[in-house]
């Protein structure tokens, strides 16, 4: 591994986590470095954390991770003189460092020198240059003007028979606020870009000082719609950091309702791609399925999106023997039902028309992106962090986890990976609740320790989620990152869609499902 | 709560007493048949998944005369979740200025409703009624559909609203 | 298409009857908190956990405390409950909160020291 950035790096870090192996490199080096353990070891770029650490080492601090090999995270982490606070962008070495390096300009004030796109990413046009939220001087409690610049937001097209298209962000369904600029030229899409961030919430700003259990709560409600996983992710990030072991059931509780959140999810999704192509039939039994999920969840974990199931050390809903009794009837229902209603959706030539070809995007695409999920799934990318960072009771599964790889690439593939994903999930929640170990569902976290750092990984139904936290010397929060699946696959939506005709593109957008909320947080 | 607004919150031109004699006439006019625009003002998703439940065969707000239409300018009501963000501020204002007078304002879940998880954050107004005139409060992370309903109905007087919580005085014995 | 049909007939009416036929709300789910008046000790460990800092506790310079939940910022998470050290917080089952003022949806207690019985 040392091999690979060799005369790059300036050192090995002492280790944080077991998993995880960190170099230290010069600014000017840094590039090179990533580009060298991304080219010589395989490795996808998972994370990016900007640090504010002038108080201590008086530097701010980029850490850039990758997923390397099975089970293994690569750490490469730079300091920035604050008197001269830019460094080299990575971007043009490694494009999927795109929008971190440009979160990182908008919150932190480095700029990212050679920087392809350097526009802002989460603040608006009416944000004030030279405030940076998430730099410990900026005082929250204090309002934040808006000021009159010049619009940065969108390159133009010109040309004959160049239309724009501007849509949101208030959209005409019930769906997140995005802005989306079409550039068409008659029905076809030439080029597609995103406004987002509308919902951004300063959820990392807001969980410093936090005790870890109240950031907790923030972070199951980064996204309504993978609240587990988030949940998941934090509380292990948290655990790793104190060293908490949780008990074996809890681990496997953990799995139960990951699966479940996937399921909802999942069913709800497929329902709603027969409503994109005005499928009404389908949609509905979408629609059906899914609730009786939520419904499911609300009976057993007291909440229809699994709100509040973990805790930091296991969690905080113990199935009693009822509860999986219900389980495990409510899904044998649901496996049924989701057969005849697959076989219902894709018999009907009206939709498999729209679904084929449609959204088409590469491997090579998903690859420079570093996207995760079923959208890298569908387009031929064999990640799945359920078997690549075993996590939650997986490892403990008498099976190992299916993962679901296509090649098309298009948005009937990434239908065809959720439906075998359903009946993988229904075999996984069947297998966990028949070898549900006995014993304690938590332990007590006790205090936290300070000054620690580590962070985690579970995967939700839009992918990986990347939770990051860092402890200040009193245990309570000093920095959160949230890198939730939607952060690398929006690009990816971009990206595909040019080609396509304008009306394809809510089932383009409805195939990937991603998630405003978590992104812009 | 930090956000300045872009102007001050609006407001109904009348006193108190005369809002709430508008709000049910309101009420009392569309009793059998509302249009709702949904406003998402920076949810986490949960309350907007909720409020598109409501549409499907299980809840189907279409039985109850309620649907869902596609711009502010049909809708006699805006159904807004999240805490309106600093990035969504100009757009719920111009949705709402869109929106046909009289027409009512309901606040959905605990962002929307006083800020919920994320009050006190640099980029949200921490609630509705910061920035628009809010009729009804739907409380819940997010409300479960049958609260939603609950909540609708109340909106269009066809339910009671839950009024003057208590306020219990218990005597303890001095210290 | 003679298939869709055939499930939809097998399927049938799959419609709430609410609010005409009340559904309450399963045992587990976790709706408005309850203060037990007799148990509640003005210990506050509950405004220090909230997170979303929807309970207050008040105290009096004469003794006695005031304790506030606003329900337009609670979010349901029950942290409140679990921290009480004399369990005067429960959960209940109730869903039906919407009001039309925000006053409407503060419940506020006032212990008044002083007296005798609880
Ligand atoms: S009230 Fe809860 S569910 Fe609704 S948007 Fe806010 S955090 Fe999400
Ligand atoms: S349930 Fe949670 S949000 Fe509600 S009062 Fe208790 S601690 Fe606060």
């Amino acid at each position: 591994m040392s091999h690979a950035i060799d005369g790059h790096h300036d050192g090995e870090l002492e280790r944080r986590m077991s998993n995880e192996t960190r170099f230290a490199v010069a600014p000017d080096t840094l590039p090179n470095a990533c580009l060298a353990v991304v080219e010589h070891l395989n490795a996808r770029l998972a994370l990016m954390v900007g640090e504010d650490e002038r108080a201590s080492s008086g530097m701010f601090r980029l850490s850039y991770t990758f997923a390397v090999a099975q089970g293994q995270w690569l750490t490469l982490e730079t300091l920035i003189d604050p008197a001269e606070p830019a460094f080299p962008s990575v971007t043009p070495l490694v494009p999927a460092a795109h929008w971190y390096e440009r979160e990182v300009q908008d919150m932190f004030g480095l700029t990212a020198v050679g920087h392809p796109d350097p526009r802002r990413l989460v603040h608006h046009d009416d944000w004030p240059d030279g405030l940076h939220p998430l730099r410990k001087d900026f005082d929250p409690s204090l309002p934040v003007p808006r000021v009159d610049r010049p619009a940065e937001t969108f390159h133009t097209l010109h040309g004959e028979g160049f239309v724009e298209i501007p849509v949101g962000p208030i959209h005409a369904g019930v769906i997140e606020p995005g802005h989306f600029r079409f550039a068409a030229v008659g029905e076809a899409v030439f080029d597609l870009q995103p406004r987002l961030f509308y919902t951004h919430r300063g959820i990392e700003k807001l969980a410093e000082g936090k005790t870890p259990a109240q950031v907790l709560q923030l972070a199951e409600r980064v996204c309504g719609a993978c609240s587990c996983s988030h949940g998941v992710s934090y509380s292990q990030a948290v655990e790793t950091l104190a060293g908490i072991e949780v008990p074996p059931r809890a681990a496997a509780v953990r799995t139960l309702y990951l699966e479940l959140e996937r399921l909802y999810n999942h069913l709800g999704d497929l329902g709603n791609i027969c409503a994109g192509v005005s499928f009404a039939a389908g949609a509905s039994f979408g629609a059906q399925l899914k609730e009786a999920v939520q419904r499911l969840n609300e009976r057993v974990a007291g909440n229809r999106f699994l709100h509040g199931v973990n805790q930091i050390g296991g969690v905080r809903r113990d199935p009693s023997a009822s509860d999986l009794h219900d389980i495990a009837a409510t899904t044998t229902h649901i496996a049924t039902e989701f057969r005849s209603f697959i076989e219902m959706m894709l018999s009907s030539d009206t939709v498999l028309e729209r679904l084929k070809t449609t959204g088409f995007l590469p491997a090579a695409t998903a690859r420079a992106l570093g996207a995760v999920g079923v959208a890298a799934r569908a387009s031929g990318v064999d990640v799945d962090s359920r078997r690549d960072h075993p996590h939650a009771g997986y490892p403990a599964l008498p099976m190992p986890t299916p993962v679901v790889v296509r090649s098309e690439g298009d948005v009937y593939a990434r239908v065809l990976v959720r439906s075998d994903e359903i009946l993988a999930t229904l075999a996984m929640i069947r297998a966990v609740l028949d070898t549900l170990p006995d014993g304690p569902a938590a332990v007590s976290p006790g205090r936290v320790p300070g000054g620690r750092a580590a962070f985690a990984v579970s995967e939700s139904p839009r992918g990986e989620n990347i939770h990051f936290v860092r402890t200040a010397p009193d245990g309570t929060i000093e920095r959160y990152r949230v890198r939730s699946a939607s952060y690398p696959n929006w690009p990816a939506v971009a990206a595909c869609v040019p080609g396509n005709m304008v009306p394809d593109f809510p089932v383009i957008n409805k195939s990937f499902e991603l998630c405003y909320a978590c992104l812009d947080r | 709560m930090s956000v300045p607004l872009l102007l001050e919150p609006r407001t109904r031109d009348t006193t108190d007493a005369l809002a709430a004699r508008l709000s049910a006439r309101i009420a009392r006019l569309l009793r059998r048949s509302l249009h709702i625009r949904h406003l998402d003002a920076g949810s986490c998703n949960g309350c907007d998944w909720e409020i598109q439940t409501l549409l499907g065969p299980v809840y189907d707000i279409q039985r109850l005369g309620i649907d869902i239409v596609a711009s502010p300018r049909h809708a006699d009501m805006l159904l807004v979740t999240g805490s309106v963000t600093r990035n969504l501020e100009r757009a719920a204002r111009a949705t709402y200025e869109a929106m046909p007078q009289p027409g009512l304002v309901v606040a959905v879940g605990a962002c929307a409703c006083g800020g919920g998880v994320l009050h006190g954050s640099y980029c949200t107004a921490g609630g509705v009624n910061n920035v628009l005139p809010v009729d009804v409060y739907i409380p819940g992370c997010p409300p479960r559909p049958h609260a939603l309903l609950h909540g609708l109905l109340v909106a269009l007087d066809r339910l009671d609203p839950r009024i003057a919580a208590a306020n219990v005085t218990v005597d303890v014995p001095q210290p | 298409m003679l298939n869709i049909f055939r499930r939809a007939i097998r399927t049938g009416v799959v419609t709430t009857g609410y609010p005409d036929t009340p559904e309450p709300a399963p045992p587990a789910y976790r709706g408005q908190v309850h203060l037990h008046l007799a148990a509640c000790t003005g210990d506050a460990a509950c405004a220090r956990v909230c997170p979303s800092a929807a309970i207050s506790v008040e105290h009096s310079p004469v003794g006695g405390w005031t304790w506030t939940l606003d329900d337009r910022r609670c979010v349901f998470c029950g942290l409140c409950s679990e921290a009480c050290p004399t369990g005067a917080l429960s959960l209940s089952n109730e869903y039906e909160l919407a009001a039309r003022k925000p006053e409407d949806l503060l419940t506020r207690v006032t212990f008044r020291a002083g007296g005798t019985a609880r």
